[in-house]
């Protein structure tokens, strides 16, 4: 064989690559269509149902026992608020804290291979199982349902997530800048919390305040820990705790009543502008400093 | 060039091994590195230059599997011994590296960080010695309308003059720079190689260096690493006219393998 | 690079060799013009030089563009320097050949006198100094160019002996003055050449070693 002989009359067709060419890049418009059309339905479908019931006594009453007039959502907006707040300050130092430590100290260490690998385990288990197991350690045992059960569910649910954003944001930081830090004389402590963590830091509040974002949604834990309540939550330690998102399943699904229906919808609405704004919010805020 | 008296030996480095893991990097290496002087060091990629440079600041035991035996003598003190200071050791060997890794932080807060790290200095007093460093570093007159922004603003080059102001801010004795024109322009490494010459009466530089223009155009002494071995150190005239090693020959000219 | 920066120092080589077989025939020529006091020989050897001398400015081009473009190290770097250096100092001896040669062109002018000087030792030892100094060269062998070097003492000496005995002969002889004052130029150019014979070997002895010899004697 000539490895030298002419090869003009042995081309492939163009057509046929330029068809595939084109056929791929349909296929991914299409899915993104499907994407994004999925989350335009949903925000249409909420809005729609939901916008009626708005207004400021709907923002400022407590809710209301089944077929009384005028539910609010006051109380469960404040007791989501406690609730995702106790969360937050139960899960985020230890799990940045293990997050720096996976980055930092744990590379390819054992230890940390196995942490991350329970983290991943963690991170998939249904969160109905999370709310079953605070029922069971913390609930039954003191006999109790409260906002802080709940607290403790969506903190369980979040330390996972956190930790594992960590440890990704701070691998990202590249290892001369850690090498520089340390060159300059600083200890290994000053280096992660001044140099590292401050150059991760636009990621690292990105990813606490979506992980926020997201158990401030989750339903199934909080059914078996703060449960629901008609009144002010006023015993976040003791007593059952009004919530959004067992709200909106109150209202919407539980309750024969088409007034509370749509205050069901309008909550649903409420929460999904929350998470949207503190989704939007966080990126907006972070994006022009994102070259970090 | 003319010596009236031999140079002091800064740093002297005897029988040096090193290893990843259970693997050897370097292999008995013996260097004097002159007081004043640019030493420059030189071979193929992968034969252990950056590996010996970072020995001198211990830089390499952020990784656990790293470990160095032998003796590098600074001042005559072994830096290895495990009662060495390494905060102290890397205050008096700064170094530079490959990519300019500026802090998160202004341009000012950059240089004054390690001011303020190892020295009780009154505000002024910082800002005097950040233009000083500034100034040292070529990059004063560029930077002085903007100490306030931060130092991922300016351009590659700059980032990296930056870095050498930082390292030379807290008045070390010895400058270590891997491959610190890697990753600039022409125009940016020529200021470098400028400075890194207008630095050398005041610290003793080590240049790890993939441009043997560079060696043969900025430093007093060459040596020359193959497979983590030292083949050759000479002058660098010497070095880049007639060296004494065949391999050294063949790298230099480029008829390597 | 390596390949093409090769390419062209053998080239820069050849052109040099050629220059090397242009000039040992101008001095042979030259001596012989004048043993043989031979105008038109003379004549010829004047003719020649002028290629000598574009052959000479094109090598240092070479030699330059080399320097610019590869910017040689070591080994390469002493090369093309050694080669630059012997192209200039070959020129030269094609200079001396050409003084030799006018010299040959003005005795064959005047009558020669019954009392004359041989000088085949002094261009047999002169010449093939040229010789081995060009293969020490083209061979890079430093032991035969210090050979070479240590030769040129013969040649100092054999034009010392035909200074005295000029001397001599132009006090006993006033009226032939103007040829022994030929003849005094063509000794003197002959060891000129040795001298330029010697500086090869030196050029060659830097290429080699690396050491610069020139003044060490």
């Amino acid at each position: 064989m000539d490895p030298f002989a002419p090869l003009e009359d042995r081309r492939r067709g163009l057509r046929f690559r330029k068809f595939l060419d084109r056929m791929v890049r349909v296929a991914s418009l299409a899915a993104l269509a499907a994407g994004l059309g999925g989350m335009l339905w949903i925000l249409y479908t909420v809005v729609d149902h939901g916008a009626g019931a708005l207004g400021w006594d709907f923002l400022t009453e407590p809710s209301k026992p089944y077929g009384a007039e005028h539910p609010g959502i006051a109380n469960a907006l404040i007791g989501t608020l406690l609730i995702t707040l106790g969360a937050a300050l139960m899960a985020l130092p230890p799990a940045l804290g293990a997050g720096i430590y996976l980055s930092e100290f744990g590379r390819g260490s054992r230890t940390a291979h196995w942490i991350r690998f329970s983290a991943n385990v963690m991170m998939g288990v249904p969160s109905v199982l999370v709310g079953l197991f605070i029922y069971a350690l913390w609930v039954v045992p003191t006999g109790k349902f409260s906002g802080f059960a709940g607290s403790l569910a969506l903190a369980v649910i979040m330390f996972p997530v956190v930790m594992r954003t960590t440890e990704d944001i701070l691998t990202m930081v590249p290892d001369a800048l850690r090498e520089s830090a340390l060159a300059l004389g600083m200890t290994r402590a000053r280096a992660i919390c001044r140099i590292v963590c401050r150059a991760g830091r636009n990621g690292l509040v990105t990813g606490v305040l979506l992980a926020v974002a997201r158990v401030s949604g989750e339903t199934a834990p909080l059914l078996f820990t703060a449960l629901w309540s008609d009144g002010w939550p006023t015993g976040y330690f003791r007593e059952p705790t009004s919530n959004l998102p067992v709200l909106i399943t109150e209202y919407a699904t539980n309750s024969p009543f088409p007034e509370q229906h749509a205050a069901g919808w309008g909550a649903a609405l409420v929460v999904m502008t929350l998470i949207l704004l503190l989704n939007i919010g966080c990126r907006v805020l972070f994006k022009e400093k994102k070259h970090v | 060039m003319s010596e009236i008296r031999p140079p002091k030996i800064k740093i002297s480095v005897r029988n040096l091994n090193f290893f990843y893991g259970s693997h050897q990097a370097l292999f008995a290496n013996n260097l004097d590195i002159e007081e004043h002087r640019v030493t420059a060091v030189i071979g193929p990629s992968g034969c252990g230059k950056s590996t010996h440079l970072r020995v001198y600041n211990r830089i390499y035991q952020l990784y656990r599997e790293q470990r160095a035996e032998g003796e590098v003598l600074l001042d005559g003190h072994n830096l290895l011994d495990s009662d060495v200071d390494v905060l102290e050791l890397r205050r008096r060997v700064g170094m530079i590296f490959q990519k300019p890794t500026p802090f998160p932080m202004s341009v000012f807060d950059n240089v004054a960080y390690p001011l303020r790290l190892h020295f009780k200095l009154h505000r002024t007093e910082i800002a005097e010695r950040v233009e000083s460093a500034l100034r040292g570093a070529s990059l004063w007159d560029e930077v002085k309308d903007k100490l306030k922004s931060s130092g991922l603003a300016l351009s590659g080059g700059q980032q990296q003059r930056l870095c050498i102001a930082r390292a030379i801010a807290a008045e070390p004795e010895v400058l270590l720079m891997d491959e610190p024109t890697s990753a600039i322009d022409p125009v940016a490494t020529a200021k470098i190689e400028e400075l890194i010459l207008a630095l050398k009466p005041r610290f003793t530089i080590v240049i790890v260096t993939h441009n043997m223009q560079q060696a043969a155009r900025i430093s007093d002494r060459t040596a020359f690493f193959y497979k983590g071995e030292i083949v050759e150190t000479d002058a660098t005239a010497k070095i880049f006219t007639n060296p004494s090693n065949p391999k050294t020959e063949e790298y230099i000219t480029g008829r390597f393998g | 690079m390596k390949v093409h920066l090769q390419q062209e120092i053998d080239h820069l080589k050849n052109l040099l060799c050629e220059l090397a077989a242009s000039v040992e025939p101008a001095v042979r020529e030259a001596v012989r013009a004048v043993e043989t006091r031979d105008a038109e020989c003379a004549q010829r050897v004047l003719a020649g030089d002028e290629a000598i001398d574009r052959m000479e400015v094109r090598i240092e081009e070479e030699c330059l563009k080399i320097l610019a473009l590869h910017q040689p190290v070591a080994g390469d770097l002493r090369y093309v320097i050694t080669l630059l250096k012997v192209n200039s100092e070959l020129e030269r001896i094609g200079d001396l050949a050409v003084n030799i040669a006018e010299r040959g062109a003005d005795l064959a002018s005047l009558d020669a006198p019954a009392e004359t000087l041989d000088f085949s030792r002094m261009v047999f030892e002169a010449r093939s100094m040229l010789k081995n100094a060009l293969d020490a060269l083209i061979c890079r062998n430093a032991l035969a160019a210090q050979e070479v070097i240590q030769h040129d003492d013969v040649v100092d000496d054999l034009h010392h002996e035909t200074l005295l005995k000029l001397r001599d002969l132009i006090s006993r002889h006033p009226e032939n003055a103007a040829f022994y004052l030929d003849l005094l130029t063509v000794s003197r150019n002959l060891e000129r050449i040795a001298d330029g014979a010697t500086n090869i070997c030196e050029d060659v002895i830097y290429l080699e070693l690396g050491t610069i010899v020139r003044h060490n004697t």
